[in-house]
């Protein structure tokens, strides 16, 4: 199984620009709080309603912006944020869903899925645009874009 | 403040009642109670305000027709797009939208000025930011989260809360009281100031000891007003949140704001 957590930010290390934000209602340990990452970390303590806001509103402003935590602290708890803050403003921000690992199901649904395609639903159902890369270079790929406009990408 | 100062801006004041009450009876709309309450908020904010360097987020969006008047009356809009207000075809809504550069977020739904400003203030740093809120918004889950974030971050955002005393269903002591605010607020880590929101004078005082303490951090002024300044059949009567105004009581208002 790939490592997109790992491949998400050596890509924006590979990025190496200034511009680039990654918001986080406190989560990454050992990915996201490297003292060698070349971009900036905002740790906005578990405030998802605030973070995804403050995310679309850095990115409105012409950041480079990364609203980063697990799928359902990402999209549920703050889905009128997702819907109002980033869909409806159009704001060009990269919202990353993380998939837990195989031990994290035993967190419960507070924590997981309640089918596989629950997060592909709710981006459709609010138009935000959604990808779900399997291997390193398909989310490369997606990351390496130059489009900015709101989109969803879950890292497995 | 000078005489003739205070005199232009009161001027000013009326003027906009006037002219929202007149948008808004035409749209046979609503939010009267609550546009009447902001206007010397905006009337003081406004008279200092660069326009092309500063930004100011209405939170309480439901005030738009106010704010569309500064925009207006500062040549950001024309007198024609302010008076399409909720007619039809128009983009200048009951609740401000992004439709402009200078609404930079929707404060439809309660509580999101704060997390924006401070996005805002965060990535242009050389703008002043100020965002008015209502006494109701500051229930919300999002203004805390907020609040205790620009606090602790020392974002130096200038929050101006509209403490009208009433929300959609009464009196906010009657309901979720926020008479605690400003000791929440302290705790968060802001400065805390007060006037009476309706007098221009404590207003810009204020206003002026914001701008000094904002090298500090976030200031929030918590601005004492009533709802329905201006026409005392509104004042503190919440009907005037929901009803339209009737040609009866449009003209009645008008005698009123001399």
């Amino acid at each position: 199984m790939p490592d997109l957590r790992k491949a998400f930010v050596d890509a924006l290390n590979e990025m190496d620009d200034p511009e680039i934000i990654v918001v986080i209602p406190d989560v990454g340990f050992n990915y996201l709080d490297r003292p060698e990452n070349k971009f900036k970390v905002i740790n906005t303590g578990v405030t998802e309603q605030f973070a995804a806001t403050f995310a679309a509103n850095l990115a409105l402003q012409g950041k480079k912006v990364f609203y980063y935590t697990m799928i359902n602290f990402a999209l549920f708890r703050p889905a009128e944020m997702i819907r109002n803050a980033v869909v409806c403003h159009n704001a060009p921000l990269t919202v990353i869903g993380v998939k837990g690992s195989e031990a994290y199901r035993f967190l419960g649904f507070s924590h997981n899925l309640l089918h596989d395609e629950e997060d592909k639903k709710f981006c459709d159902n609010i138009g935000l645009e959604n990808h779900f890369p399997q291997t390193e270079e398909e989310l490369r790929k997606i990351l390496f874009s130059k489009e900015a406009k709101p989109r969803y990408i879950r890292l497995i | 403040m000078s005489p003739e100062k205070l005199r232009e801006l009161k001027a000013t004041a009326l003027d906009c009642r006037k002219e929202v009450l007149g948008v808004i009876h035409r749209a046979g709309t609503s939010h009267l109670g609550s546009n009447f309450s902001c206007t010397e908020m905006m009337t003081a904010v406004f008279d200092k305000f660069d326009w092309d360097r500063d930004k100011f987020i209405l939170s309480a969006g439901w005030k738009a027709a106010t704010l569309y008047y500064f925009m207006w009356k500062n040549g950001r809009i024309t007198e024609e797009q302010f008076k399409s207000y909720c007619q039809p075809g128009s983009d200048f809504i009951g609740l401000a939208e992004p439709i402009h550069p200078d609404i930079p977020f929707a404060g439809g739904s309660m509580g999101y000025g704060l997390a924006a400003g401070a996005a805002i203030k965060y990535a242009k740093p050389d703008s002043k930011v100020f965002v008015l809120e209502s006494d109701g918004g500051t229930q919300t889950g999002l203004f805390m989260e907020s609040a205790a974030f620009v606090g602790h971050k020392k974002i130096p955002v200038v929050l101006m809360v509209d403490y009208n005393g009433f929300q959609a269903m009464g009196k906010t002591d009657g309901i979720l009281p926020t008479n605690n605010l400003g000791t929440h607020l302290l705790d968060w880590g802001f400065n805390v100031l007060t006037c009476e929101g309706n007098t221009l004078t404590e207003l810009e005082e204020q206003l002026d000891e914001a701008e000094r303490l904002t090298k500090y951090g976030p200031v929030a002024i918590l601005c004492h007003t009533t709802k329905g300044k201006g026409w005392p059949k509104a004042e503190n009567n919440n009907l005037y949140h929901y009803k339209h105004i009737s040609d009866e009581e449009y003209q009645e208002a008008l005698l009123c704001l001399t």
